[in-house]
């Protein structure tokens, strides 16, 4: 018993010294991302300069390449076009979001009956699992489909156009895919900073005479500036990072017309089982993330 | 708020059109799954396509989950599914608890203690906006070395790991909002730091971890790309066996839209129970909204 309470006045004054406390609140963070992230990563760096399957033997045994995946890379056409599309689908569905969400939330700025309720609707879009949106636009965009019906029925003739198997129409798919779902998010963030918007410059504005356009590009947009980048910042790293919908959408086609970077690392690391290769893609990816991270998230952590 | 609201222009009629404009735009596809999802098996692909299924075709519901046959003419076998809920559910539920404890001590350390300086904060949003590709393929060489591929584990470790940057920003702006005189005054009356962490602050954030714990949850039940490059067959969760359907002799409309309905019925309740915390969930506690 005196033990027992010896031991735990130790712990509550090694608790109160700094490394104690570091270890105590910070361990098991430390713990569970160096050991999930950051010896795979150093694996990766490892299987990057070596060739391995997991067909040809055990990981140590992997056969050094020096850079040969490396090298690949450069010649890897089809690897240079995805990341062309990912950055494509990117600039223009986070655009189009924001332009959404921009005349959604300044909408929402004005009173008017049932505002909450709308809100609540309009926010479902961005709860929905990704691959059963996905799901259901695959669905939505089949030839025979109601999309295809509906604009049929505005131009008054029959149509049955193959969307998910043309390039073109199958690219344009995945977008209006992805802004149906992400918009959502740029309305449910700007929105929240149009509300927190000081009200005594816009009062002020509004005595001196100033329209409402005027108050909105002038006033409004200026203060939201911060809020703005940072849902710009959010939203552009998670397109980069689309995997789920055009996965099920298109599988990447037809051709490579929406094969984003994380749908072809994923075919050559996992599903043709070429984890030697696909490391040395996925490095690649980290480090083309990371030059992008570093100025991307310094906004965010400003704001904390 | 109610000041705001009186000093607000009111809504035009421009305004009105635009908003239902919207409105059909968000609405039409949650219309169109949930009535596929009750179209007898006849109505699944007809040209022009039938909007309101002639009768309610609940079949669809319950043959998911007993597996069963569907249909007059032909028969289409469906896939059971029940399996695929309890497994995400299962790593669901655990990968959101290891998250939610990791990330409680972890925000601590950062909220109070600035713990980590310049380097922790940036090192843990570049971890959750790094393309989770990259961690997953040398996570399923490690989990094929030490055995945790397709283990309900392996997935939840997955989860809770690629969740904890949400669940510790998240909850350290919850943190911040107290004040630290409360717990200030607890030390002077001689509890210890840590003490005064946990019996101070955490019985008043109690709500912001049970925002956060929904939060990081409706993130796990979504998650596809780790759970279909970590596991095979022993573990399926809901988004994988979806793709799966795919695979199945026939389209299977009707079903698999029932089963999508299902899918997203609990992300929908918790993010209409969260919606006050939600701006602060995507936007790591950047934004309080």
């Amino acid at each position: 018993m005196a033990q027992a309470k010896s031991f735990r006045e130790r712990l509550s004054e090694f608790s109160e010294t700094a490394p104690g406390r570091f270890l105590m609140l910070h361990g098991p963070i430390y713990v569970i991302l160096f050991l999930i992230l950051l010896f795979p990563f150093l694996l990766e760096i490892y299987l990057s300069f070596s060739d391995w399957e997991p067909g040809r033997g055990e990981w140590w045994f992997a056969h050094f390449n020096y850079g040969l995946g490396f090298s690949r890379i450069f010649r890897d056409f089809r690897l240079w076009y995805s990341v062309g599309i990912t950055f494509l689908i990117a600039a223009i569905a986070v655009g189009a979001e924001f332009a959404l969400g921009l005349i959604g939330a300044a909408l929402f700025s004005r009173s008017f009956k049932g505002k909450r309720g709308l809100t609540a609707i309009f926010l479902v879009p961005m709860f929905f699992m990704p691959v059963v949106v996905a799901y259901n636009f695959w669905m939505m965009f089949q030839p025979t489909g109601p999309i295809n019906f509906v604009i049929g029925k505005m131009f008054g003739r029959e149509i049955v156009y193959p969307w998910l198997s043309r390039a073109g129409s199958a690219f344009a798919a995945l977008i209006i895919t992805d802004i149906w779902q992400w918009t959502p998010f740029m309305f449910l963030i700007l929105n929240a900073g149009m509300l927190s918007l000081p009200q005594s410059p816009i009062e002020a504005a509004k005595v001196l005479g100033a329209s409402e356009w005027q108050i909105f590009r002038r006033i409004k947009l200026p203060m939201l500036k911060n809020i703005i980048i940072i849902a710009l910042v959010i939203r552009f790293m998670e397109a980069l990072k689309l995997f789920d919908t055009p996965y099920i959408l298109t599988g990447g086609g037809p051709g490579f017309a929406t094969e984003t970077l994380s749908i072809y690392t994923y075919i050559v690391g996992v599903q043709t089982g070429r984890l030697g290769y696909g490391s040395s893609i996925a490095m690649l990816l980290l480090i083309l993330i990371l030059l992008i991270i570093s100025p991307a998230v310094r906004p965010i952590l400003r704001r904390r | 708020m109610s000041v705001e609201e009186t000093a607000m222009e009111k809504q035009t009629l421009t305004g009105w059109i635009l908003i239902l404009l919207g409105l059909v735009l968000v609405i039409f596809p949650l219309f169109w799954i949930l009535s596929t999802s009750l179209k007898s098996i006849g109505e699944w692909v007809t040209y022009p396509p039938i909007f309101i299924p002639e009768r309610l075709a609940v079949e669809n519901y319950l043959s998911i989950f007993t597996g069963g046959a569907l249909g007059g003419g032909f028969v289409a076998r469906v896939p059971n599914v029940t399996k695929s809920v309890i497994d995400s559910a299962i790593c669901s539920v655990g990968g959101t608890a290891i998250s939610i404890i990791i990330g409680l001590l972890a925000a601590f350390g950062i909220a109070r203690h600035r713990m980590g300086g310049e380097f922790f904060p940036i090192f843990l949003l570049s971890a959750r906006m790094a393309p989770p590709i990259v961690a997953a393929i040398p996570l399923l060489i490690l989990y094929s070395i030490i055995g945790l591929v397709d283990t309900h584990i392996g997935l939840i470790i997955a989860y809770a790991c690629f969740t904890l940057p949400y669940s510790t920003w998240m909850i350290a702006s919850f943190i911040e909002e107290v004040p630290r005189d409360l717990e200030e005054a607890a030390q002077v009356d001689g509890m210890s730091t840590l003490e005064s962490h946990f019996k101070v602050t955490l019985p008043l954030i109690r709500g912001g971890i049970a925002a956060t714990s929904l939060f990081v949850f409706i993130l796990n039940w979504s998650e596809f790309l780790l759970a279909l490059t970590l596991t095979h067959e022993k573990v399926l969760t809901i988004p994988v066996q979806i793709k799966a359907f795919f695979t199945y002799s026939g389209q299977l409309y009707g079903p698999q839209s029932a089963f999508g309905v299902i899918a997203i019925i609990p992300l929908i309740i918790f993010s209409l129970i969260i919606q006050r915390h939600l701006v602060r969930g995507l936007t790591f506690g950047a934004i309080k909204g």
